[in-house]
């Protein structure tokens, strides 16, 4: 996993709940605790955050992957606004994540690898998004498309028919604009 | 909270902030190392780029390969930090052997090079032998404390390395170029990586080299058969010109042989001497057999005069001989074309070879393809090049037999229209009656000519020169007409034109004119085709070939 996420994941618990939170949960998580936004660290020190960040503030890991993607969402489009700009709402931003924002992630990353999405749109409006990734963090994604309509002033619900960690093959989530 | 509990709380908080500063520290620390990371790679990509582009730079430009060799050889040395640069190649011996070129690339000062180069004097790699063997057989090498065959060599590289790779031409390994130093160098994946398409670069040099000479080769070549076609043009046009001379001259003679008993006879007959009048007859009879006979020699073996042959099958044959010169020649005959017959084969030979050749000297790969179709009396050959425009004097060569033949040579773009006169039967004259207007101004030629005629049951009129021709043709209605070409006052190609063109009246302008003649200069037989005539017969005729020619134009008795 790239240290960006860790740095975003750090950003958000400063903001909500101050710096020293932030410095309490990594001393009390068995993991190194220094995060550069380029380098790698293994996926088991983000499953070990995660655990200690729920249990610090009280919600379920998917709850908590949740949160941190609907809030770091605004933060990455402060840093990297010119992927945002060019969209008009949450639709055309979701639908360019293959072809436009993971090729920059890749460049900016060396040996990043973001997930692939596969999209499905239905008459009704709603859109069937696959998320393939051997990382399973779905909810991570939901929090994170969550995050893209509040940026474009939209609302969505979003369900999950299926997901990796039920034995499926891959994950859906199902976005449905309100 | 007293001043303790404040201290403890302070204490604490420092030591929060050194344990987050150390946090800061290693990521940052982190950060550097994955820039650094980044940046190395960055410059070895773009230094293996710069030597890749340079390499292309020099392959292209290169005309001599050793010269490309070297200069790839020295930005390796230089770029890459060895000492020496040497290039082997395959021996004249054994293509499975590699033996050093003498190409070598590094300081003459420095002593590593020197003992190298006398320790590779006359060294035989085979394969698998040595490192230069091991590129030969798996490819690009990078050897730390490589083993040789040579004990020298292999002394000078014990706790060195060599990088070496080979040069492919057509899948085949045909030179080695590798690299030394006395020190143990890191693997250098990108350089490695770049040995393949380095060697297929260089490969390019020497197979554009071998392009160029089989070229020069292929045109050396051509440039053979046109001057060979061109003399053999010229010697033609001589020996027609002189069998032309031998034939008039020949004429005159025997003019002279049967105009002198005739006359002897003529005059006995005045003075009523028979005896002379019949021993002079018989001379004139014993003459006219003679040359008869010779005449049929003659006729059996005429290499002199037009050949004539089926327009198709003339181009065909010619074609097929230029593929199996030099490549593909397409060839498409209009159907109206295909039973056409054309005149003077040997000429369109010499026309048609030059311009592929002509077209081929100037590209030798150009794909040829060659149209028939006729307009009206004349045949239009369109001969097409894929290539480049054909050598121009090549293509003078072509023009000049083609106007000698009375055609035209029309240059186009991507070609030349040859166009040339056809005689076609299926649009022959045919007579109405068999009645013949034999037009000869040699008395000797009326009387043999009209006594043949008489024999094959054919009525004779006689005319004089051209000018009686045209006014019997406007009084009578003739089955055809046998027409001399050289005539006092108004000579047969002329009148022939002139009956064409209406001037014996218009029942006459299609009756069917055959040419005699002793001509067979070059043209002649094209320009009676052009003026209107039907047929040839070539002086001297037999009695059978007389009676052949004119009854293909005559109605059935």
């Amino acid at each position: 996993m790239k240290g960006i996420i860790f740095n975003l994941i750090e950003e958000v618990i400063s903001q909500d709940y101050g710096a020293d939170a932030w410095d309490d949960l990594l001393e009390g998580t068995p993991v190194s605790g220094t995060y550069s936004a380029v380098a790698t660290y293994p996926d088991s020190e983000l499953g070990a955050i995660v655990d200690s960040a729920a249990a610090m503030t009280g919600l379920t890991p998917g709850q908590l992957l949740r949160y941190m993607g609907r809030r770091s969402l605004p933060l990455m489009a402060a840093r990297y606004p010119e992927f945002f700009t060019m969209h008009t709402g949450a639709r055309t931003f979701l639908l360019s994540l293959n072809e436009v924002i993971h090729p920059e992630v890749r460049k900016l990353y060396e040996g990043a690898q973001p997930p692939h999405f596969g999209f499905e749109e239905q008459s009704d409006g709603t859109m069937v998004m696959e998320y393939h990734s051997h990382r399973a963090l779905c909810s991570l994604a939901e929090g994170l498309v969550m995050g893209a309509a509040d940026l474009f002033g939209e609302t969505v619900t979003i369900t999950q028919p299926q997901c990796k960690l039920d034995g499926y093959g891959f994950c859906t989530l199902r976005v449905t604009w309100t | 909270m007293d001043l303790n509990e404040e201290l403890q709380q302070a204490y604490e908080r420092i030591g929060r902030l050194e344990r987050r500063l150390d946090r800061e520290k290693g990521a940052r620390r982190e950060s550097e190392e994955v820039a650094e990371r980044s940046l190395r790679r960055l410059y070895t990509r773009q230094r293996a780029l710069d030597l890749l582009t340079r390499t292309a730079a020099v392959s292209n430009a290169a005309r001599d390969a050793d010269a490309a060799f070297t200069s790839v050889m020295q930005m390796i040395v230089d770029d890459y930090e060895w000492r020496v640069g040497h290039l082997l190649t395959a021996a004249r011996d054994d293509p499975e052997v590699l033996v050093s070129t003498g190409i070598w690339v590094g300081r003459e000062s420095d002593s590593f090079f020197s003992d190298v180069c006398n320790a590779t004097i006359g060294a035989r790699f085979g394969p698998g032998v040595g490192v230069p063997g091991r590129v030969m057989v798996h490819g690009p090498r990078w050897e730390l404390q490589p083993s040789d065959l040579l004990p020298a060599r292999e002394a000078l590289l014990r706790g060195g390395t060599v990088f070496a790779f080979g040069v492919m031409v057509e899948a085949r390994l045909v030179a080695v170029l590798e690299f030394m130093t006395p020190v143990p160098k890191p693997r250098d994946p990108d350089l490695i990586e770049l040995a393949t398409p380095m060697g297929e670069q260089l490969g390019r040099v020497i197979e554009r080299k071998r392009a160029r000479e089989d070229a020069e080769r292929h045109r050396t070549e051509l440039e053979g058969t046109v001057r060979e076609r061109t003399s053999d043009l010229l010697k033609a046009h001589d020996r027609a010109e002189a069998l032309a001379r031998a034939r008039s001259a020949l004429f005159n003679t025997v003019t002279h042989e049967l105009a002198t008993p005739l006359h002897n006879a003529l005059a006995a007959l005045d003075n009523g001497d028979t005896t002379t009048v019949r021993s002079q007859l018989g001379l004139l009879k014993d003459r006219v057999d003679a040359l008869l006979n010779v005449a049929a020699e003659n006729g059996q073996d005429d290499a002199g005069g037009p050949q004539m042959c089926v327009l198709a099958d003339a181009v065909h044959q010619i074609c097929t001989a230029q593929e199996s010169l030099g490549g593909p020649v397409t060839l498409a005959v209009d159907p109206t074309a295909a039973e056409e017959v054309l005149i003077d084969t040997g000429r369109l030979r010499s026309a048609l070879d030059t311009v592929i050749a002509g077209m081929r000297l100037a590209d030798p790969s150009a794909a040829i393809s060659v149209r028939v179709h006729l307009a009206g009396r004349e045949a239009v050959l369109e001969v097409r090049s894929s290539g480049h425009a054909a050598d121009p004097s090549t293509m003078e060569v072509a023009s000049r037999a083609i106007s000698e033949a009375h055609g035209r040579f029309i240059e186009s773009s991507g070609g030349v229209d040859l166009v040339l006169p056809v005689s076609r039967p299926r649009l022959r004259r045919q007579g109405t009656n068999r009645r013949i207007l034999l037009v000869d101004d040699t008395k000797v030629t009326q009387q043999l000519a009209s006594m043949m005629l008489a024999g094959g049951g054919l009525e004779v009129d006689l005319a004089g020169d051209g000018i009686e021709a045209l006014e019997r043709l406007r009084e009578t209605q003739y089955g055809a007409v046998l027409m001399d070409i050289r005539m006092p006052r108004l000579d047969g190609l002329t009148a022939t034109q002139q009956v064409r063109a209406g001037e014996a009246g218009p029942n006459s302008a299609d009756i069917p004119i055959i040419a005699m003649t002793a001509e067979a200069a070059p043209g002649a037989a094209e320009a009676g085709l052009l003026a209107g005539f039907d047929a040839y017969l070539t002086k001297p005729f037999t009695k059978d070939s007389l009676l052949t020619v004119v009854g293909r134009f005559l109605p059935a008795e």
